[in-house]
């Protein structure tokens, strides 16, 4: 049968979301208010990756540190985090069977970010932040989805994104306020706020690299649940699946993705919406395909995003978040209007 | 064999289905009937381990109440009236997912699943479908479809509720041959929810007539379709005629036409 299995899951899509993610890293070092030629650039990049190997680029030393610690970190930073992005809306689509399902709309984003303020104000320092956002989405997500009743079954209409809308707005409503009795942090807050992968170096890169790991190694492997949870409860438990403990460990990690991201980049819409729902147009509807590959496309996409802020505006930089709205929210409609002629809802 | 032993199901208070007690040998088919309402979905549903419910379902003398829900699939199958669809699956996909509790948590198919979707779809004359996507077959189709990832499971007991219900004549004697050639070779206990009685009669080892949660009437056709208990039960004038070879049919009866027809 493993012939037909890889139907489900193309290899040949898994290496072409690999070789996006390959090409939008390269486009992603080289392109900035300094321009780093492509041959020399790849030979300091092979030297970085594998230092036993000692190359000579023939980069000057100001090239080679503006790419070993300003380019590549917020590279890496915007793979990681746009994959989370990624990762988590396409988890939230298939435990909710709602293809609107994203970390932005469904208030969990908003949850990490009153998470984050919080550990901000009452801290005073970034430590507690991953952490405080983790309980804020995941407290986001459950009260959305305890409003709109989905942890049943047939509740995948508009309701739990009305609620999750409604959520969002009622968090950030309480996040402004406290940014606004502590007037000291609204600089650092609203900043973070819109999004941003400016100020990071590899500190950033090491605080995600845990929740990242342990999001896509326990999400990952869930692809083929996530597609029996797609029968309905009913049919899902008669095959054996216990539909709960299925649905609380996806929500969880998708929610320690979307936390993770939220902690170091600010909120950043539409990457798990978008991503998604191009893997589905271009490979189809298994979430064996739809997680992996949204975990790489998301990181590409946010990489390119992220070249865009930098260079669009030079030599001001916009914040990533708009960037991602720009073009994910055109995208957004077409998919309600995709969805409205489907009659899915 | 299946056993159930003073089965209740009591929703909101109110009882929906029993005191049900109900035997079924292997690779025999009891087939439920009764009028709308009379609760047999809801009893199909409890047996299958989907509704919360009192009293005790017994496969091969084993309780599954007791079971988690992987063990209990392994032995118990269940076909909705309609299945799910969902958008852009295989139909090989589709069967393969009746495969799921024979598997860990998080584990891949092996090749016994592999071997075991490949023999049922080629049972079922569904090989040359296999790249179909399940949205896009027809009603007879799905249906086969269905009973096909419920084979996969490989349970002693396969339930099915109004299996025939959207289909046409020809192709409910095609699902309801096929069920009853796979509970003698394959020694499984069938139990359906069957809407027709004629078909009821015709195919059915054991009939269970269920009015108000309760068994009214128990056992062969002869003993259970008897034009004053369809009377009773289902409110309807019927004949019971026999065909030249000996099968029931039950016919409604135009002598006293509604009062409303001119």
């Amino acid at each position: 049968m493993s012939g037909r299995t890889a139907r489900d899951v193309p290899r040949g899509a898994i290496a072409a979301g690999f070789a996006l993610v390959v090409v939008a890293t390269l486009v992603g070092v080289l392109g900035g208010p300094v321009d780093l030629p492509l041959g020399p650039t790849l030979v300091e990049l092979a030297d970085l990756v594998m230092p036993w190997v000692d190359l000579d680029s023939g980069l000057s030393p100001t090239e080679a540190t503006i790419l070993a610690e300003l380019r590549l970190p917020r590279v890496v930073l915007a793979l990681l985090v746009g994959g989370m992005l990624g990762l988590a809306g396409g988890s939230y689509q298939g435990v909710f069977r709602n293809p609107l399902a994203d970390p932005y709309l469904l208030g969990i984003a908003a949850g990490a970010g009153l998470g984050a303020t919080l550990a901000f104000v009452v801290e005073g320092s970034s430590a507690w932040v991953p952490a405080a956002a983790f309980v804020g989405a995941l407290a986001a997500v459950a009260a959305s989805a305890a409003i709109a009743g989905s942890m049943r079954d047939g509740a995948r209409g508009p309701t739990l994104i009305l609620a999750g809308v409604a959520m969002a707005s009622f968090l950030t409503a309480i996040q402004t306020w406290l940014q606004q009795r502590n007037a000291e942090t609204l600089r650092q807050v609203y900043a973070w706020i819109l999004g941003r992968l400016s100020t990071v170096g590899w500190d950033e890169v090491l605080v995600l690299l845990p929740y990242v790991a342990i999001a896509a190694v326990v999400l990952l492997p869930h692809g083929r649940l996530l597609d029996v949870l797609g029968f309905g409860d009913d049919e899902a438990r008669s095959l054996g699946v216990e539909v709960g403990r299925v649905r609380w460990t996806v929500l969880i990690a998708a929610s320690l993705a979307t936390a993770a991201a939220v902690a170091v980049a600010g909120l950043i819409g539409f990457v798990g919406i978008v991503i998604p729902h191009l893997v589905r147009l271009l490979v189809g509807t298994s979430y064996r395909a739809i997680l992996p590959l949204s975990l790489l496309g998301g990181g590409a996409f946010l990489v390119l995003a992220d070249l865009a802020a930098r260079t669009m505006a030079a030599p001001a930089e916009l914040p990533i978040g708009v960037v991602t709205a720009f073009v994910g929210a055109p995208f957004f409609l077409l998919v309600l209007r995709h969805q409205g002629t489907e009659g899915a809802w | 064999m299946l056993s159930i032993d003073d089965l209740v199901v009591t929703i909101d208070d109110t009882r929906i289905v029993g005191p049900v007690s109900l035997h079924a040998d292997a690779a025999t088919w009891t087939g439920i009937i009764g009028p709308n309402g009379a609760g047999k979905t809801t009893l199909l549903r409890a047996i299958a381990g989907l509704l919360e419910h009192d009293g005790a379902v017994s496969v091969a003398g084993l309780e599954v109440d007791g079971l988690d829900r992987r063990s209990r699939a392994k032995r118990v199958a269940y076909v909705p009236q309609s299945p799910a669809r969902p958008a852009g699956m295989r139909l090989e996909s589709y069967v393969a997912a009746g495969r799921t509790p024979h598997r860990g948590y998080l584990a891949v198919p092996g090749t016994e699943d592999a071997a075991v979707v490949r023999s049922v779809l080629a049972e079922l004359d569904l090989r040359g479908l296999a790249e179909r996507e399940v949205s896009t077959l027809s009603g007879g189709e799905m249906q086969r479809t269905a009973i096909a990832r419920a084979l996969a499971q490989e349970p002693d007991v396969l339930l099915l509720d109004e299996p025939t219900a959207s289909l046409d004549l020809g192709h409910t004697q095609d699902v309801l041959s096929l069920l009853d050639r796979l509970r003698s070779t394959r020694a499984t206990t069938v139990v359906s929810a069957l809407h027709d009685l004629t078909v009821a009669a015709r195919f059915a080892d054991n009939l269970v007539l269920l009015d108000g949660g309760l068994i009214v009437a128990e056992g062969s056709a002869e003993s259970v379709l008897r034009p004053e208990t369809i009377r009773r039960h289902y409110g309807a004038r019927v004949h019971v005629l026999r065909d030249p070879a000996g099968s029931m049919a039950i016919v409604p009866d135009t002598e006293e036409p509604p009062a409303a027809k001119p």
